[in-house]
């Protein structure tokens, strides 16, 4: 990927050069003039933004980058202890107290752009990104080839035109199927699979056409989310789900990936070689919900774990354990009045095109509840309706948030085993 | 001090490489599963353990002599290959365990930009340390379960070093007779290192199996790997061994690290390779419980591969992973297959006939 980077101090003189580097890589990197002035706009907020928290005479990195379907700016800063509660995206920047309330910190630039995120770096430094996606025409209504069920077919990895068809055929014969929306833009799925981010196999018959496919995603550095097998007038009962789903696990087997995990399966996903991890609900606008099974699939032996929960979150993790043979030291615990400091810092992934909004715990605090209740009320206004909060069963920290994520209407759905540290477990807010 | 930086220190081929884990001790692994005992059908091991005369030298052991540096170039060893294999004890190099053989063949041969080529589904090993190496490893599609010669061999360019065929495969049991290893070594025509990884040889009773150790004479780019820790039940001790000819031995050794053999490995070894009793005992051990299974497992209607070799691989209507989880709460270790990119199936050594019965109960109970 191609990279642009800055190094400059927090000092507000300084913004132009900031706005400037962001428009003119973009540019560079061919986002459109539309989306190269949203990018700019929310780098411009989030530059400001950091000014005020972190103070002046800071390094900060900036650092724009080609994904060749978007271009990311990345804010790199030491992580300043006494602001973190700043990166809640409910915080309210103090220099602004005098301009609209619903102007609330990084929600701002939240709004620009297609994805924000807040990381910590193994060097501790915190890394702040945005995400603007380019635009993609929308796909000409073009007569399809009439796909035939076969006997016998070919899985491949597929070319990059081959995945503009393999788009077209999803949104076709998936129309009324929850799909990411990006793989129903051909130009968009293709330049998704170019980056590498994205992966996927196709099945063809003996003349080349495209009569299956399954498109897969590094989720973290240690879990894959794998999406489909989509089968185009293909019978359930014939092995191309299967034989798709293999070529993937095959390609990943010797690599750092542990497991994959599985949310948008399409009725012929073949579950015998999955281990069912619970559901999750996906809520459209009108906030109708389609209940999801969820599946994961682990590709090492299991080397067991020792994990410390709240009596809470007792019932719903021994079931699972229990259902998936995890060898599992479960420790229940809670908080014992033990210090705490009193703003709790939660880091959101924002994802605008699944109006979709992820809460990381990052630190809890005597604050958790009503900092909880705030990023759902936020969230709600913003059209949000799909909210999950990820808890990572090996880090302290996220323990003592368990109980109010409860108390604030989210329910444990499902569970990455091994997910990060160690398991995860994916609450979502009930609508 | 300057913060160190790891990023700009780490090759790009390590970076992206995942480091083996291998399985913890029994004792944890017991408690982590709540299982009293553990049947070890996870890493081919022979339940005889070590022959007789082995288990003699073992338990003679001085505890004085661990405090002397062992032969560096297993000298007694060698001598003794020479004898039984009517070679010159300069044709061998004996190592830590068969991998790090491995090792030294493709560290002697190797350099930036250059390739070794075996199949997808086999030994990890040749794989794994080409590329943490820095070299590319060509991987080519097993056909109906065994090595493809026809596609190895286009699978050579100007830069491919070595060729590494797993006879018998671990893990189909598949080999190639010995008119098809000479038609390959025929093919190859002294252009590149053909390593054939004999590790299952004494398993292997079927006529036609070459024995490669005949062939290094006719063949000088021929280097064979043979290890203890299989028929010879000395796995614990890390001992194994290549043999070629004299000038690719001469410069294998090049990049070996001598002394890495413990003196005990070097004894029992030397010894278990005048026990033909044990071979018979372990064959005969073999074929019943592999019958056995066979048999159990056509009842069940699971679909598996049974070659040569103390082991057969089973096919799954269950993530292999699960069933890994599922049959240790029975205490039953079996090898998931995932790993060698067979996802479902799971790989199981052949034990004594309590044990193979012990695992086709657990089996019935998870499926």
């Amino acid at each position: 990927m191609k990279k642009t980077k800055i190094t400059l101090s927090t000092d507000i003189k300084f913004l132009q050069v900031v706005t400037s580097f962001v428009e003119n890589s973009s540019l560079a990197f061919g986002l459109g003039r539309q989306e190269t002035l949203r990018l700019t706009l929310a780098s411009e907020e989030i530059f400001s933004y950091l000014c005020g928290v972190l103070g002046e005479e800071k390094e900060l990195e900036v650092t724009c980058t080609e994904g060749i379907y978007f271009v990311s700016v990345e804010f790199i800063f030491e992580r300043v202890a006494l602001s973190l509660k700043a990166f809640n995206i409910t915080a309210r920047p103090f220099f602004r107290q005098d301009q609209d309330i619903d102007e609330m910190g990084l929600l701002l630039a939240a709004r620009s752009v297609d994805r924000l995120s807040l990381n910590e770096l193994p060097d501790k430094r915190l890394n702040l990104k945005i995400i603007k996606d380019k635009a993609y025409p929308e796909p000409e209504e073009v007569r399809l080839p009439v796909i035939a069920p076969v006997e016998s077919y070919f899985i491949k990895r597929p070319d990059l035109d081959e995945i503009k068809m393999l788009s077209r055929l999803i949104s076709t014969y998936y129309r009324d199927y929850p799909v990411p929306v990006a793989y129903t833009i051909p130009g968009k799925l293709s330049d998704m699979v170019a980056s590498r981010l994205y992966d996927a196999a196709i099945a063809t018959d003996k003349t080349g056409l495209i009569v299956a496919g399954l498109i897969w995603k590094r989720m973290n550095e240690k879990v894959v989310e794998l999406f489909g097998p989509y089968l185009f007038n293909q019978k359930k009962e014939s092995n191309i789900s299967e034989s798709l789903v293999n070529f993937c696990i095959e390609d990943i087997a010797r690599t750092e990936i542990i497991g994959v995990f599985v949310r948008f399966a399409t009725p012929e996903f073949p579950k015998g070689s999955f281990e069912p991890t619970g559901s999750l609900y996906w809520y459209n606008r009108e906030a109708i919900a389609l209940e999801m099974p969820t599946y994961y699939r682990a590709l090492h032996e299991d080397a067991g774990a020792v994990v410390y929960i709240p009596a809470s979150l007792s019932a719903f993790i021994e079931d699972r354990y229990r259902s998936l043979a995890l060898p599992r030291e479960v420790i229940i615990s809670s908080y014992y009045g033990e210090d705490m400091g009193d703003n709790s810092v939660i880091i959101t992934e924002l994802d605008q095109t699944q109006r979709a909004a992820i809460m990381h715990p990052l630190q809890p605090g005597k604050d958790s509840l009503e900092n909880i209740q705030r990023h759902i009320q936020i969230f709600k206004k913003e059209g949000i309706n799909n909210i999950f909060s990820l808890v990572d069963l090996g880090i302290r920290g996220h323990l003592f948030i368990m109980d109010d994520l409860f108390n604030c209407g989210f329910e444990p759905r499902t569970i990455i085993p091994h997910g990060q540290r160690s398991d995860l477990v994916f609450f979502q807010y009930k609508i | 001090m300057r913060q160190l930086s790891l990023d700009s220190l780490i090759p790009s081929y390590i970076k992206t490489f995942e480091a083996y884990i291998p399985s913890k001790p029994d004792e944890e692994l017991k408690k982590l599963y709540r299982t009293p005992f553990l049947h070890r059908l996870n890493n081919n091991e022979n339940p005889l353990g070590p022959p007789p005369k082995a288990q003699e030298i073992i338990k003679r052991f001085q505890p004085s002599r661990a405090a002397i540096y062992p032969s560096g170039d297993s000298f007694y060893l060698r001598q003794r290959l020479a004898e039984k294999f009517i070679m010159h004890p300069d044709q061998f190099i004996v190592g830590n365990g068969a991998n790090e053989v491995i090792a030294f063949a493709i560290k002697a041969f190797c350099e930036t930009g250059d390739n070794i080529i075996t199949a997808d589904k086999t030994f990890a090993v040749y794989e794994w340390v080409a590329t943490f190496s820095g070299f590319e490893a060509r991987l080519v599609p097993l056909k109906d379960f065994g090595f493809d010669d026809k596609g190895m061999l286009e699978a050579i360019d100007k830069k491919t070093k070595l060729i590494f065929i797993c006879n018998p495969n671990n893990p189909t049991g598949t080999y190639w007779d010995k008119d098809r290893l000479i038609r390959f070594l025929e093919a190859v025509d002294n252009r590149q290192i053909v390593v054939v990884d004999e590790a299952y040889f004494e398993f292997v009773e079927k006529e036609g199996y070459p024995d490669c150790m005949s062939l290094i004479q006719k063949y000088p780019n021929l280097v064979v790997f043979r290890t203890f820790s299989k028929m010879y039940g000395l796995a614990g001790l890390r001992i194994g061994y290549l043999a070629g000819s004299i000038d690719v031995v001469d410069t294998i050794r090049k990049t070996c690290v001598v002394y890495s053999v413990n003196t005990l490995a070097q004894e029992a070894a030397l010894t278990a390779l005048d026990d033909a009793g044990h071979i018979e005992r372990t064959r005969r051990l073999v074929a019943e419980g592999k019958e056995f299974l066979k048999s159990e497992l056509k009842k069940m209607g699971l679909f598996y591969v049974a070659g040569e070799g103390n082991y057969i691989m089973i096919r799954l209507p269950i993530s292999d992973t699960l069933a890994y989880r599922k049959l240790m709460s029975y205490g039953v270790m079996v090898r998931t297959m995932t790993g060698f990119r067979f996802p479902n199936f799971i790989r199981i050594t052949i034990s004594t006939m309590p044990v193979m019965e012990a695992f086709i109960n657990a089996l019935r109970k998870i499926l």
